[in-house]
C-alpha cells in the first residue's frame, strides 16, 4: 500500500559532527560561561576488549589573568619568566566530575592539562607554559563519583578578551573520544 | 610543527584516511597509496610498491612523496578556523512511502531490509515508551578508535528505534544499549559482531525470548531491539559506511540482529547467578549487558556420562586471545550441577579457565592476535604474559588469560541438551529501569 505526503523525521546523521556539544547547545560559538557546567561523556577501553561510557561534569569556575595571575603564579612556582611582548598568562579553574554511567565503572580516568586546549575564536591554539600552575594543578586520576577541581596556565595575547576553552579527551591521539566541551574563558 | 609529512597508505584505506583527515579539519592532506595488503608480504615486493605507481592517483609514489614533502602549502592547507556542518532535526519532504523508504536505503541509513518511516508523529509516540526528555544526551559512539565519536539525544534513537520497528515498550531498552556506547557495527578489518543479554523482569514485561528459539527470528522484541542497535549504529555516529566507517572485510551476518536475547534465569538452579547479578545488580533490575566478538559454534560431542570433560577439547577453536562464551541450555546446566557437582557458575569458569590449556610456543608464535597485542604487553613486563613468554615452548598455560574473559549464560528451552559457544567477551551492562 502506498501512502503519500510523509513528513518524514530524518535523522540525517551523516551530517552530524561531534554533537554532543549541540545536544547542550555548546559549541565554539556558544561556549559555556565562567561559572555554568557542561555535561559530556568520556569513553574508556578501546571497543576491542573493553569498553564504557562516563559521564562528565565540568565547569570554569573563575578566571585570573594579566598581573593577577603573574603574581599568584609567582608565589606557586617562584620565579616564571615574563611573557612575551603583547601576551599575558591566563589561569583558568576548573571543576571536573566524573561518574560511571553502568557496570562494572572501575575505570579511572587519567585527568591532564594536555586534555584542555586554550585558542582563540579564529582557532589559534595558545601555548600552554611549562611551569606548573597554583596548586592544585588540574591533573590525577580521578575515580568514578569523585571531583576533581585545580589550574590550568596558558599565554594567551593581551588583545583577546575572550579565548576559548575546550575539553577533549583524545589528546594523546591512542583513542578517539572527540565530543568537544566549550567555555568561555572571558566575560564576553 | 613544521616538519612537513606525508601519508603511505594502503589502497584499501584510501576512503578512509581522505575522509578521516577531512573531518579531522585537514581535507587535503596529502597521502600516497600503495597496494593492499602488505601484511605478509616479501620486502622485495613492498619495495616494488614503492617505486612503482600509486594504484590511486596513477604517479610515481616516490615522485608523490618528494613533491608533497617539498611543495609549497595551499590555501586550503594553511587555513585555521572550524568547520560547520549543519544537522537538520526534520527534514520536510513529500513523497510516496516506496519512494521515501528508497531514500533512507539510497543514504546507507538502514540494513538493507524495509524499514518503518519515522515521520514525527511515530517518533513522538515512541517517546511515550521513556520518561526522558527527548533533548536529553543518551550517549556517545564511535564507529572505532580513532574515527569521530557523535553523542546523541532520547530523539535521535528514537527515530532509529521506529524505523527498526520496535515499539515504545521495547524503548527504554533500546536506550539503556545506547547509552553504553558500543556500536554494533564495530569496525576493523576483521568482521566483529556484538551482543545484547538481557536480564531481570523487563523481559516477562516485553516479551524478550530466552526459551525455545530465543536465538532465532521468533520473538518481536528480540528482532527489534537488536535491528535498532544496528541502525542507530549506522546512523548516530556514522557507523557502517563502507570503505571508511566499516573495513571488515567479509562482514558479519550477526550484525542483522546482534545476537539479542534474553538469559533463561527462571531455570538456573540454585547458587547459580543471573549475569546481571553476577555484574552487581538486584535480581530484580532490568539491565542490558553487551558483549563483543566474532563468532560462536554449537558441541556436536557424543557426550559419556560427564559433560565438562569435553569441554576444554572443545573451546580450543577459539584464539588465546580470545574471551569464551558459553550459551548453555539450562538442561545441561542443571546436570552439571546435579551430576557433575558444578555449584555455580563461578565454579564452573573457575574449572574451565584451569583445565583449557595451550602451549607456550604455539601461543607466542601461531597466533596473530597474540604477536600483535599481547606480545608488546609481556615484553613491558605485564603479568600473567611476562612470565608466559619466559617458559618454554612445551609448558602449559591457561587458554583464557583471567577466569573474567569466561562468561557462562542459561538460553534455550530444553528441548535438547545443545549448547554452544563463542569468542565473546564482556563489554558494559546499562540499566533498563534507568530509561524507562
Amino acid at each position: 500500500m502506498i501512502r503519500s505526503g510523509f513528513s518524514a523525521l530524518v535523522l540525517a546523521g551523516v551530517l552530524c559532527v561531534q554533537n554532543s556539544a549541540m545536544a547542550q547547545n555548546n559549541s565554539p560559538g556558544s561556549a559555556a560561561a565562567i561559572g555554568a557546567t557542561v555535561a559530556g561523556i568520556v569513553e574508556c577501553g578501546q571497543g576491542y576488549s573493553s569498553h564504557e561510557l562516563y559521564n562528565v561534569k565540568v565547569s570554569v569556575q573563575e578566571v585570573l589573568r594579566g598581573p593577577a595571575a603573574s603574581e599568584r603564579l609567582q608565589s606557586a612556582a617562584g620565579e616564571i619568566p615574563a611573557p612575551a611582548a603583547d601576551n599575558e598568562y591566563l589561569l583558568a579553574s576548573v571543576s571536573f566530575n566524573y561518574k560511571a554511567r553502568g557496570k562494572p565503572g572501575l575505570c579511572a580516568h587519567p585527568l591532564r592539562p594536555a586534555q584542555f586546549k586554550a585558542i582563540s575564536a579564529a582557532g589559534v591554539e595558545y601555548p600552554r607554559p611549562d611551569f606548573p600552575p597554583p596548586d592544585p594543578p588540574l591533573t590525577g586520576d580521578i575515580k568514578s563519583a569523585e571531583t576533581l577541581d585545580g589550574w590550568l596556565v596558558y599565554l594567551v595575547p593581551r588583545a583577546d578578551s575572550s579565548p576559548l576553552l575546550y575539553f577533549n579527551v583524545d589528546e594523546n591521539g591512542g583513542v578517539a573520544h572527540g565530543g568537544n566541551l566549550w567555555f568561555k574563558l572571558g566575560a564576553e | 610543527m613544521g616538519i612537513p609529512i606525508v601519508g603511505v597508505v594502503t589502497t584499501a584505506f584510501s576512503n578512509l584516511v581522505i575522509s578521516y583527515s577531512g573531518k579531522q579539519g585537514m581535507p587535503g592532506e596529502r597521502f600516497a597509496f600503495v597496494p593492499h595488503p602488505i601484511t605478509g608480504v616479501p620486502a622485495a615486493k613492498c619495495r616494488a610498491y614503492l617505486e612503482g605507481q600509486d594504484p590511486v592517483t596513477g604517479k610515481p609514489v616516490l615522485d608523490e612523496l618528494v613533491s608533497s614533502l617539498t611543495g609549497k602549502l595551499t590555501a586550503e592547507e594553511t587555513a585555521t578556523g572550524f568547520i560547520e556542518r549543519p544537522i537538520p532535526r526534520v527534514v520536510e519532504v513529500q513523497d510516496t512511502e516506496e519512494n521515501l523508504t528508497q531514500l533512507f536505503h539510497n543514504n546507507g541509513w538502514t540494513d538493507g531490509m524495509p524499514i518503518v518511516l519515522p515521520t514525527e508523529e511515530r517518533v513522538a509516540a515512541m517517546l511515550k515508551g521513556t520518561s526522558h526528555a527527548p533533548d536529553e544526551l543518551v550517549g556517545k559512539m564511535q564507529a572505532s578508535a580513532p574515527h569521530e565519536a557523535w553523542s546523541y539525544t532520547v530523539e535521535k534513537v528514537a527515530v532509529n528505534a521506529v524505523m527498526a520497528g520496535a515499539r515504545p515498550e521495547h524503548f527504554p531498552v533500546i536506550l539503556a544499549i545506547a547509552s553504553t556506547g558500543a556500536p554494533a557495527l564495530f569496525t576493523s578489518t576483521t568482521s566483529f559482531a556484538r551482543m545484547a543479554i538481557i536480564n531481570g523482569p523487563i523481559r516477562n514485561q516485553i516479551g524478550i525470548n530466552s526459551g525455545i528459539g530465543a536465538l532465532g527470528p521468533f520473538s518481536q522484541a528480540n528482532a527489534v531491539i537488536g535491528r535498532a542497535w544496528t541502525i542507530l549504529s549506522m546512523n548516530l555516529c556514522g557507523g557502517g559506511r563502507i570503505g571508511e566507517t566499516y573495513m571488515g572485510s567479509q562482514g558479519n551476518n550477526f550484525n542483522y540482529n546482534n545476537l539479542t536475547f534474553g538469559e533463561n534465569e527462571e531455570q538456573l538452579p540454585e547458587g547459580w547467578k543471573p549475569l546481571h547479578v553476577q555484574k552487581g545488580y538486584e535480581p530484580g533490575d532490568s539491565v542490558v549487558s553487551v558483549f563483543n566478538g566474532w563468532g560462536i559454534t554449537h558441541a556436536d560431542q557424543s557426550f559419556g556420562k560427564d559433560f565438562h570433560p569435553q569441554i576444554p577439547r572443545w573451546l580450543q577453536f577459539i584464539s588465546p586471545w580470545s574471551p569464551a562464551i558459553l550459551l548453555l541450555d539450562p538442561s545441561i546446566i542443571k546436570q552439571l550441577k546435579d551430576s557433575e557437582g558444578f555449584a555455580s557458575k563461578e565454579q564452573l569458569i573457575d574449572w574451565i579457565y584451569s583445565n583449557t590449556k595451550v602451549k607456550a610456543g604455539d601461543y607466542w608464535e601461531n597466533y596473530y592476535s597474540v604477536q600483535n597485542f599481547t606480545r608488546p604487553s609481556a615484553e613491558k613486563g605485564v603479568e600473567p604474559y611476562a612470565s608466559w613468554l619466559k617458559l618454554p615452548k612445551d609448558a602449559e598455560i591457561p587458554q583464557f588469560s583471567r577466569p573474567e574473559r569466561i562468561t557462562v549464560i542459561s538460553v534455550g528451552g530444553e528441548t535438547n541438551l545443545f549448547w554452544q559457544a563463542g569468542d565473546f567477551g564482556y563489554l558494559s551492562s546499562a540499566s533498563v529501569d534507568d530509561w524507562r
